[in-house]
């Protein structure tokens, strides 16, 4: 072994394994909590930067969507994936901090759309791609750098703590979104205050490249450096080499891909199922997620601890199949814990009020009518219904009739609120059995001279891609099966799709199952070495 | 085992061409004839980004299993 080496690892020694983990699930836990902002924030940020009815922000707005998630992520796991293997772990996760720090900080600058025009969504796309990038090269170097710290025998508990980092990430962004809102008035926050969240980040991140300066480079990776073993193209030996491809597929097929999906289906399906299908106001689905993910986030290291102790193949693989066999009724019992047509009606208690106003196209009132009818009721276990049907009445008598919007917003009483809480719950744990162990997993996948770019691949394709794209692939498989309802309902024949509601589910089962099997038959279990 | 895992490659390479097929017909071309733009980014990643990835993946998994890539040694 050379001099440098021998120094690092004395020097090495001196820092604490816990510290090291500290120092690296802090850093990632940020850069989460950065790319987390713009979702939570969505809204207000469309207002600011994507004004309705604009066909170009419109598309702007849609490919900041889309190409942050789905096909930035990847190119940054291989861009610094490779960078990772090649000068190492620490500059590298340090480089994407600071990459995902200043375009977060940046968006938090950008003057509106009102004051500067296009160029507004325009910036804030190109910086939402750099949050992308960044995103992809962290994770792989934040796991990377971890394993290589931790004893072989207790690799799976110490990587849980960066598995950790992206739930942690979503609370730390909701806490400082809620307290900058409490902190001012809804005007204020509307006005400037949106902006606080992004600006704060730079705290965050400064704080982060302190602590990681002081790191010293993973000690498997200064070895193979050492020792001349790292690889001069990882890119050629990951995916050129045959051997090693073999592998980087069965990363993103027989795990990554399921572990995405059933990921995105309890942090982030039923956070959308319980606000979008089952009308829950907007607060109590927010508040009932909160107490499920706080109260599932100590399974992860459970679970990542577990893997040591009886392999990580059978966590993950269980977790798959428990959550495919079990989405349908868990969902089920979910949408019939609020159904107004399983309660009874408090008559009495029911109001219906009617406004009509004057339509308004960009702050201007138009001659067309809106005529807002609201309809509220209570039923007999205190839960609160209300309904708005907004008709629109063209002053252009010959012109085609709108279809009125209907709107329905349900509040739920303490009971129900702990059925579902129970029901994320459950969903929740299911993301901690595929998702806790998975670091350490990929880690032992692959040999060190590319183990950066070997695992950050496969981990943004199934994260990224297939997980990502559970939103819109769920929601369009919906919004089909209700209108084959409508056809068959117009036509007098019986219902194609008795439970429309439950079809989105489809998605994540058939991927999770195709995943599950592929992982069964391939996966060799019994490998828990480090693959050099 | 090993057998299975050789004729499982057929499946898998099933499973890849069905993906594709829905992917395009059922997803992408769907969303390009509307011509919005909000459906045309969409359209776009699911013909030139999700199908290969995804229809790629799946076929050169499949014939890496039927060429017994992914054997156990015994």
């Amino acid at each position: 072994m050379s001099e440098s080496a021998t120094t690092n690892s004395k020097a090495q020694k001196k820092q604490s394994l816990a510290a090291i983990i500290a120092a690296s699930s802090v850093g990632t836990m940020i850069e989460w909590y950065d790319f987390y902002i713009f979702g939570s924030l969505a809204t207000i940020i469309a207002t600011k930067f994507f004004p309705d009815g604009n066909p170009t922000a419109a598309f702007l707005s849609t490919l900041a969507t889309f190409a942050a998630g789905f096909v930035v992520r990847p190119f940054g796991a291989i861009f610094f994936g490779r960078l990772g293997d090649l000068i190492g772990r620490k500059y590298t996760f340090m480089v994407t901090l600071l990459l995902m720090g200043g375009a977060t900080f940046m968006i938090g600058l950008i003057p509106s759309y009102e004051t500067i025009g296009f160029l507004a969504p325009t910036l804030v796309l190109l910086l939402r791609l750099l949050q992308g990038l960044a995103l992809g090269g962290e994770y792989g170097g934040a796991a990377t750098y971890v394993a290589e710290h931790s004893p072989a025998d207790k690799r799976g508990f110490w990587t849980s703590w960066i598995q950790i980092t992206a739930t942690a990430g979503l609370f730390v962004s909701l806490i400082v979104i809620q307290l900058t809102q409490n902190s001012m008035s809804k005007e204020a926050f509307s006005e400037w205050g949106w902006r606080v969240p992004f600006l704060v980040s730079i705290i965050m991140v400064y704080v982060s490249v302190l602590i990681r300066k002081n790191m010293h480079e993973s000690p498997l990776f200064a070895k193979a450096k050492a020792e001349g073993k790292t690889s001069t193209n990882p890119l050629k030996e990951s995916f050129g080499n045959r051997y090693n491809f073999k592998f980087v597929l069965l990363a993103l097929l027989g795990a990554t891909m399921g572990q995405g999906v059933v990921w995105y289906t309890g942090q982030f399906y039923a956070l959308s199922f319980l606000q979008k299908v089952m009308n829950i106001d907007l607060q109590q689905s927010n508040e009932l997620m909160t107490y499920a993910l706080m109260l599932g986030t100590p399974f992860f290291v459970l679970f990542g601890w577990l893997s040591d102790k009886i392999g990580r193949k059978g966590i993950m693989l269980a977790g798959m199949l428990i959550a495919i066999l079990s989405y349908r009724p868990i969902y089920e019992k979910m949408y019939q814990t609020t159904n107004i047509q399983n309660k009874t009606e408090v008559a009495e208690k029911t109001t219906v009020g009617v406004t009509r106003t004057l339509d308004k196209k960009d702050g201007v009132e138009t001659k067309d009518s809106l005529i807002v009818t609201t309809t509220k009721k209570e039923y007999t276990d205190g839960t609160q219904y209300e309904e708005k049907m907004i008709e629109k009445i063209l002053a252009d008598a010959s012109a085609a009739p709108v279809k009125p919007e209907i709107k329905k917003l349900v509040t739920i009483n303490d009971g129900d609120k702990w059925t579902l809480i129970w029901l994320v719950f459950i969903q929740v744990i299911f993301v901690t059995m595929v998702y806790g162990p998975i670091a350490a997993f990929l880690v032992e996948m692959f040999p060190t001279r590319i183990r950066y770019t070997s695992m950050s691949l496969p981990y943004h394709i199934g994260n990224g891609v297939f997980g990502g794209l559970l939103p819109t692939i769920a929601t369009a498989l919906v919004a089909s099966a209700g209108k084959a309802n409508d056809i068959a309902k117009e036509v007098g024949k019986a219902l194609p799709n008795p439970t429309p509601y439950l079809e989105g589910l489809w998605y994540p089962i058939v991927i999770a199952g195709i995943c599950f099997v592929i992982g069964l038959l391939y996966i060799n279990g019994k490998d828990r070495n480090v693959n050099d | 085992m090993n057998t299975i895992k050789r004729l499982a490659g057929i499946i898998w390479l099933a499973v890849g061409a069905a993906a594709g097929y829905y992917l395009l017909i059922n997803q992408a071309i769907p969303k390009f004839s509307t011509g919005k733009p909000e459906d045309l980014i969409p359209a776009g990643i699911y013909t030139f980004i999700l199908c290969p990835l995804i229809v790629g993946s799946l076929a050169t998994f499949g014939i890496y299993a039927l060429k017994g890539e992914y054997d156990s040694k015994s």
